[in-house]
């Protein structure tokens, strides 16, 4: 009798019980599940914040080439033009004729690198081509001022990483070319893009003085941090190669088809 | 003049004195906590914008009436035990009107969290069709009460809600469970069905052999019913809560 009692009882609590550790378990999840999308959250607000950051830069650094190229090309074009047309007035028929001639042929230049400059300032319009379009352009650009060589190399079939992720790459390539323009000392540029189903990869390599990646301080370490982090945001790898005389070498490499919690591939809503 | 007043006086307050007391009867702990949570649902639930919220108002309502209809059925059993004076067909009129009851409210809360509701209709076919088998099976008919079906009943409903404990972890929004009514709705549902499953299980067993500890079973079923019962007040209080402030 005492037996069934216990029974039932026991039984009863379990019974009890058992919904009770439940709802403590699901009222724990929930609370992990809180914790969970806070931070995912945070990490998309923080890289929103980089991406407005990463928008700005590219755009400084467009117009700051846009200033440069407008000083140190067309200006020096103009002024030439300028002089040529000043000297025209005392000089023979077949002379004038001649420095007309070479003045038209150096305003059509000048109207040719302004073509070139309009095209880098629509950045948005760039952007909207894709990063192969916009590297291209850059290239492009590079190889006209003669400053340095630049060759693209694109193996496979290219396909869009999505615009966040391409102007985080545009934005790592245009710090790789301004170090490179700046320290490396080099004479040519191979940028590779290699696209498959499952990898994408984006190699900028220089020949130029090179560097011991250990021994790298101050600015230079920050700045190859920054490209490294923001590589990280969107689920990529970064490799730097380098040693004293044998140029450099970074590669950057993602799986396409790895969605980030905070970067999926859509244009940010802050800055589209 | 005042010698009427007092006679007034007098009468009313015998009369009030025997009203409760013929009136005590029908307050048991079954009848009060579903009285409260009734008026409950009428305050909270009446202007919810949601169907299967405002049926709950219907719902409670019957089930309210039935357990307060059974007590008088009860004594004129206790009095003449017979078959036709149990409070068995009572009770087994009831079944459908849960089963289509709890069917129509999970429904409505799995809809907020997910398409698939194919478990909720399985759930209450094989409800109904058990129930109709077993009424067909019967001896007595109406007047056996369908056991099979108030225990598959209390197994559908766990299953019921542990899909939504499941869907409402799987969702990507978070809620605050404290205020969720849904939840609390389905809590007091778990807890009731879950600890009833063991004496419905063994209820007859235990009866046969050992009919003293009907006392004990009694004791349990009431703890759970308070437990259900004020855990879907407290539902209704946070649904009022939360349509107030929308």
């Amino acid at each position: 009798m005492d037996n069934i009692k216990q029974i039932i009882v026991l039984a009863t609590f379990i019974f009890l019980l058992a919904p009770l550790a439940l709802v403590v378990y699901v009222n724990v999840y929930n609370k992990r599940k809180k914790k969970h999308i806070e931070e995912k959250e945070h990490l998309k607000g923080v890289f929103q914040q980089e991406l407005l950051k990463t928008h700005i830069e590219v755009q400084e650094q467009t117009l700051s080439n846009v200033g440069r190229e407008i000083h140190d090309n067309i200006t020096q074009v103009l002024s030439f033009v300028k002089l040529n047309l000043a000297l025209a007035g005392n000089i023979s028929a077949e002379a004038q004729k001649k420095k007309i001639n070479e003045s038209r042929e150096l305003i059509a230049r000048a109207i040719n690198d302004l073509r070139h400059l309009s095209k880098s300032l629509n950045f948005e319009h760039i952007m909207q081509h894709g990063l192969l379009n916009a590297l291209q352009t850059e290239a492009d650009r590079i190889n006209n001022s003669g400053i340095i060589q630049i060759n693209l190399r694109i193996d496979g079939d290219n396909y869009s990483l999505g615009a966040q992720r391409e102007l985080v790459f545009f934005r790592i390539f245009q710090e790789s070319l301004n170090n490179t323009l700046k320290h490396a000392n080099a004479s040519r540029i191979n940028i590779t893009l290699q696209y498959s189903e499952q990898l994408f990869n984006l190699t900028i390599e220089d020949d130029g003085m090179g560097f011991s990646p250990d021994e790298l301080e101050g600015n230079a370490g920050s700045g190859l941090k920054n490209m490294e982090n923001r590589a990280a945001m969107m689920g990529a790898e970064t490799a730097l190669y380098s040693s004293p005389g044998k140029g450099c070498s970074l590669r950057i490499t993602l799986n396409p088809n790895k969605k980030q919690l905070y970067a999926d591939g859509n244009p940010p809503n802050s800055i589209s | 003049m005042a010698h009427h007043k007092i006679m007034v006086v007098c009468v009313l307050t015998y009369a009030i004195k025997f009203a409760i007391s013929r009136m005590a009867k029908y307050f048991t702990i079954y009848t009060s906590a579903e009285l409260i949570c009734l008026i409950t649902a009428l305050v909270c639930l009446f202007r919810s914008k949601e169907y299967y919220w405002r049926l709950l108002i219907p719902f409670m309502l019957v089930i309210t009436m039935v357990e307060f209809a059974s007590i008088p059925i009860k004594a004129l059993y206790k009095a003449n035990p017979i078959p036709i004076h149990s409070t068995v067909w009572l009770y087994n009129l009831l079944l459908p009107v849960q089963i289509t009851g709890f069917a129509i409210v999970f429904y409505g809360f799995l809809n907020k969290y997910t398409k698939n509701k194919i478990l909720v209709i399985t759930g209450a076919v094989l409800l109904y069709l058990i129930y109709i088998a077993e009424l067909l099976t019967n001896q007595a008919g109406l007047f056996n009460f369908n056991s099979n079906t108030y225990s598959a009943m209390s197994v559908v409903l766990v299953v019921y809600s542990l899909y939504f404990y499941y869907t409402l972890l799987k969702s990507e929004e978070y809620a605050e469970l404290k205020y969720l009514p849904e939840f609390w709705w389905v809590t007091g549902t778990l807890f009731f069905f879950f600890g009833t499953t063991a004496i419905n299980l063994s209820y007859t067993y235990i009866l046969t052999t050992y009919p003293g500890n009907k006392l004990y079973l009694a004791f349990i079923t009431n703890v759970l019913i308070i437990i259900l019962y004020g855990c879907w007040s407290y539902a209704f209080i946070c649904k009022r809560w939360i349509t107030s402030n929308k």
